[in-house]
């Protein structure tokens, strides 16, 4: 396979990290440390693996999301069952996942422990559960988005050039298997299962491709089709090896020789074909199925080359071939509830505890115990966490505390994390420590915890470290103690499951020989390598595994064939010759049915031919069961430049300036476009933070008393001098009449005062003295007062007895009315609203990046949420300040400065005041309502259409 | 023109629905481009889907 440069790796992992990073900040997402992870688990060194997680990792999150938001809603309020639930979640994603290849695998233990790091972490905050998993959701988008980015732009390596070369030396091994087997008789088990263990190796890397390309498609096809094909290849090689007493089958093995050393080309294939099936006197089922499987070994030599043509140029290819695996429900079981063990352990553990960090730490031991759980060596990978986190943790405390310490800038933090990041990129491109270097990655992310504005918190750092110290912990002790697997114990399983393949076969489990093949073809292939990983079984070895798989492929194949022919006899015949395990009695119905083939109809020739080909080669099987020559095992995987000279693109190079610009010209459109999107979502003058605002009308009454009657309803309209509601009049009524009364009193004293001092004015001093005169004439003028007064008092009797009716002050609705007749009405206290119906207007919070795109008198339509009409408006005017959070004064008067500053500076909102000028009539507006506001730009009148292009696309602000 | 798209009364910024239906757009164009070879004719194939689909993700934000 072709190197990785590690360096190429690291500085892509690097800078995917820094734009999740500076794209989260930007965002003001909760966690950018979540989008920075993500990079970090999706640092795969290749573009179809990365891209391969990246989708599964997004599914596998949104799955999880919503298993942790059910569960929550379903026991909100009891946390045993909400862990009881997680835990057991956490081991139905493990066992499917154990069913699944590759990165499947990865989504579905992802979904399992999403909800350890949802549910479980808000078992506090049941409610916040939903916003959780969208802010989850968001980062690991943004997460994927960055490696994607950057895995194109930088042009990462491609899985499907380098599967291509494994496949061609692949196909060199397997052509030399066949050569050997063809001249020297059958090959010993062995060297089957080690060629076998090379075919099955590259099904991984097929996987990846399908979303690497356009047609990558296609290239998963033929690199399916041409495994396949290899698989195809060694089988029938193995059964034309087998001597047969005949004259037939030397010419045959020389077709095939020649078919294979031409490379499968077309004309040397057709004719070898012909030549095999020609001569037809004198057959026996041996030679039928001689004939039979050099058929194969041509067809499948052809398929082989077509796969590869597939693979290379991106072309459909003729061929279709599954590739199902082999998984053991043993394995599967175990490691879910290994998995269960390790993390229902710790949750009780730290449950008891009482330590507030609890759920961080649970959330740590289900991400890496879901890790462990799709590594390829879950007890390796334990190793490799232990080994990673003393050195993540030494690393991140440098970089937190050594190197920034306190500085604030975006590109200082991305600088520090650099060392560590290549580190861990090195280590991920050695075979041996590509779980500490993942890992280093995820830890150290997780240690500087990069947030919005940086903490120095050294506790919260040591509590982090703790916390990793004991998943580690946990995850190293549950991978070895708790269910461990021995190489012993899934020898014995994969031998059981053989047996049972095989009498699922024989009773007629339909299953096309292809499929099951590679079934067989995993088994054997993986009791190859727990055999070289120290297991031995003493009863049973490869050749057995070997005889049995034959014999599952041959039954499937005679299964299919007699199906096809719908000879239920032979079938059943067939059947029970199987169920003995009789050589024979498989001959003698093979011989039966090649007598018959003459008189049959010629539809029905190839299937039965197909038949008597497979019943011949299981007999065969039975009966050399234990005889295996012994052949020198020949590895040789020279000659791939040569097969590689085959395939060539076109690389002239005026074609490749073509290619060049080609794709130069969509870049630059690209950029065209991206700086308009940018225009319209970033710099253009719009704002989804806006709200509807009124005034309102606080209404309190004038005099105190009971309310007898509440003439109003709920939100109805009221006009301005409309009755409100009425207070109790009688004390007021009293009040006036007591005042009248008063008044009528003081007016009759009046009257008799004023006719007596005018008649004492009249009178000289000889009748009345001076001081009599004096004194009525003050009585008068007393009285009067007294009359004065009198009427003022009554004046406010009237007026008061008029307030015991409320009415409004203006046009408007009654809001939130609490007013029921029997309410004491306090004088002065407010107990009835008023929305203004004539105030409404809008406020916009636009970002003070926006402002200077915007002016007074520009029109605005809005857009309320729930109304598809848009509101018009005109900007009336914008606020002249806000609060500023840093100038807070001191005890001692002095501002108070915040140290702390941000990787990101975020713009501040200012509220822009919209009159509104037009409301579509099914609009019911409402204060408080949320809108999206959007100031529409006037063309200016003195620019050109080039110019204003220009403004357009680089948003910068307008002359004023 | 911008309006938040409803999804069961979470409101999600117009820009994600685009992206959405930009995507779907170029994964059917995308079918097409694999008829004719498109990935023979570009020196970077990734880069010009990326390239593709920020404008058509364009074009949906201007008509929309």
């Amino acid at each position: 396979m072709e190197a990785i440069s590690p360096w190429g790796h690291g500085l892509r992992i690097w800078l995917a990290t820094s734009a999740a990073l500076y794209a989260a900040f930007w965002l003001q997402l909760a966690s950018p440390v979540s989008a920075a992870l993500t990079v970090a688990i999706l640092a795969q060194p290749r573009r179809g693996q990365a891209l391969s997680r990246a989708m599964y990792r997004f599914a596998g999150t949104a799955v999880g999301g919503v298993a942790s938001v059910i569960l929550v809603a379903a026991f909100g309020q009891e946390r045993t069952l909400i862990l009881a639930g997680s835990t057991a979640w956490l081991g139905l994603c493990v066992f499917v996942a154990a069913y699944l290849p590759g990165d499947r695998a990865y989504g579905a233990v992802l979904s399992g422990y999403i909800v350890g790091i949802v549910a479980v972490a808000n078992i506090a905050l049941p409610q916040s559960v939903f916003i959780t998993t969208v802010e989850r959701v968001a980062a690991t988008a943004l997460g994927i988005a960055a490696v994607l980015l950057v895995n194109i732009g930088l042009g990462s390596p491609r899985v499907w050039t380098g599967l291509q070369i494994r496949l061609l030396a692949a196909a060199d091994i397997t052509r030399d298997f066949v050569r050997s087997a063809l001249r020297d008789g059958p090959p010993e088990p062995a060297r089957v299962a080690a060629v076998l263990s090379t075919v099955i190796a590259l099904r991984d890397d097929a996987r990846f491709i399908a979303g690497e390309t356009a047609d990558g498609a296609n290239r998963a096809a033929g690199a399916r089709s041409a495994i396949a094909a290899l698989s195809g290849m060694i089988a029938a090689s193995r059964s034309l090896a087998v001597p047969v007493a005949s004259g037939v089958i030397a010419p045959i093995r020389a077709q095939c020789l020649a078919v294979i050393d031409a490379g499968g080309e077309l004309r040397s294939a057709a004719l070898a074909r012909q030549l095999v099936i020609a001569p037809r006197e004198g057959s026996t089922p041996g030679i039928v199925r001689v004939r039979q499987h050099g058929l194969d070994l041509i067809d499948a030599t052809r398929q082989l080359q077509d796969g590869l043509e597939a693979l290379s140029t991106g072309a459909r290819p003729q061929w279709a071939a599954s590739l199902p695996v082999h998984r053991d429900y043993q394995v599967a079981l175990r490691d879910a509830v290994r998995i269960m063990i390790g993390f229902g352990i710790s949750a009780a553990a730290f449950a008891a505890s009482g330590w507030p960090a609890t759920s961080t730490s649970l959330s740590l031991v289900a991400t890496l115990c879901g890790l462990s759980a799709v590594a390829p060596n879950p007890a390796k990978f334990a190793t490799g966490a232990l080994v990673s986190a003393p050195i993540a943790i030494a690393a991140s405390g440098i970089v937190r505390f050594v190197i920034l310490d306190g500085s604030q800038g975006f590109v200082v933090l991305v600088l520090a994390m650099a060392p560590v990041t290549f580190l861990a990129c090195y280590l991920m491109l050695q075979k041996t420590t590509a779980a500490t270097g993942l890992l280093l990655n995820v830890f150290m992310v997780t240690l500087v915890s990069p947030y919005n504005p940086q903490t120095y918190d050294f506790q919260s750092f040591l509590d982090t470290a703790v916390l990793i110290g004991l998943a580690v912990m946990v995850l190293f002790l549950t991978s070895r103690l708790v269910l461990p697997i021995s190489a012993q114990q899934r020898l014995r399983w994969l031998v059981r499951s053989s047996r049972q393949s095989l009498a699922d076969i024989i009773n007629g489990h339909r299953r096309s020989a292809q499929s099951q093949r590679a079934r067989s073809d995993d088994r054997l292939a993986q009791f190859a390598t727990w055999s070289a990983g120290g297991g031995v079984l003493p009863d049973i070895g490869l050749p057995s595994m070997l005889v049995m798989a034959d014999l599952a492929v041959a039954a499937a194949g005679v299964n299919g064939a007699l199906r096809q022919t719908g000879n239920i006899e032979a079938t059943r015949n067939v059947r029970a010759a199987f169920l003995r395990a009789d050589a024979a009695a498989l001959d003698t119905i093979a011989e039966g049915l090649l007598g018959a083939l003459p008189s049959i109809t010629a539809s029905l020739r190839p299937g039965t031919t197909r038949a008597i080909a497979e019943i011949s080669a299981a007999a065969g099987v039975i009966r050399a069961r234990r005889a295996w020559p012994i052949a020198a095992l020949a590895k040789d995987a020279g000659g791939v430049e040569a097969v590689m000279k085959q395939i060539r693109i076109r690389s002239g190079l005026p074609y490749r300036v073509a290619r060049y610009s080609a794709t130069a010209l969509i870049l630059i459109c690209s950029a065209v476009a991206g700086l308009l999107i940018w225009n319209v979502y970033v710099t253009s003058p719009w704002t989804r933070d806006g709200q509807v605002r009124v005034q309102v009308v606080n209404v309190a009454p004038r005099v105190s008393g009971e309310i007898t009657s509440v003439e109003v309803k709920d939100n109805k309209i009221v006009r301005k001098g409309d009755l409100l509601y009425v207070i109790d009049p009688f004390d007021y009524a009293v009040a006036r009449a007591t005042a009248v009364a008063n008044a009528e009193s003081r007016e009759a004293d009046l009257a008799d005062k004023e006719g007596r001092t005018m008649r004492r004015r009249a009178l000289t001093t000889l009748s009345t003295s001076i001081e009599e005169k004096q004194q009525f004439d003050a009585a008068f003028k007393m009285a009067r007062a007294a009359v004065a007064d009198a009427l003022a008092q009554r004046a406010q009797a009237e007026v008061n007895l008029r307030r015991t009716e409320v009415r409004s002050p203006v046009n408007g609705y009654v809001t939130n009315l609490l007013l029921r007749p029997g309410d004491y009405a306090t004088a002065g206290s407010i107990n009835i609203s008023i929305i203004d119906s004539d105030s409404f207007w809008i406020d916009g919070y636009f970002e003070e990046t926006k402002l200077a795109r915007l002016r007074v008198g520009d029109p605005a339509t809005i857009q309320l949420m729930g109304y598809a009409a848009p509101l018009r408006g005109v900007v009336e005017s914008v606020t002249r300040g806000i609060s500023s959070a840093q100038a807070a004064p001191s005890t001692q008067g002095l501002p108070n400065i915040d140290p702390v500053y941000t990787w990101v500076r975020l713009a501040q909102r200012i509220p822009v005041r919209v009159r509104i000028t037009d409301v579509p009539s099914t609009v019911v507006l409402a204060a408080g309502m949320t809108c999206t506001v959007s100031i529409i730009e006037p063309p200016e009148l003195n620019q050109s259409w080039l110019s204003q292009l220009w403004r357009r696309l680089l948003g910068t602000s307008r002359a004023p | 023109m911008h309006h938040d798209w409803n999804f069961d009364g979470v409101y999600f910024a117009p820009f994600v629905g685009q992206a959405a239906i930009a995507l779907v757009i170029l994964l059917v164009v995308r079918m097409g481009l694999g008829r004719v070879r498109f990935g023979d004719h570009v020196a970077n194939a990734p880069l010009a889907e990326a390239g593709l689909y920020i404008c058509v993700l364009a074009v949906l934000v201007l008509i929309y």
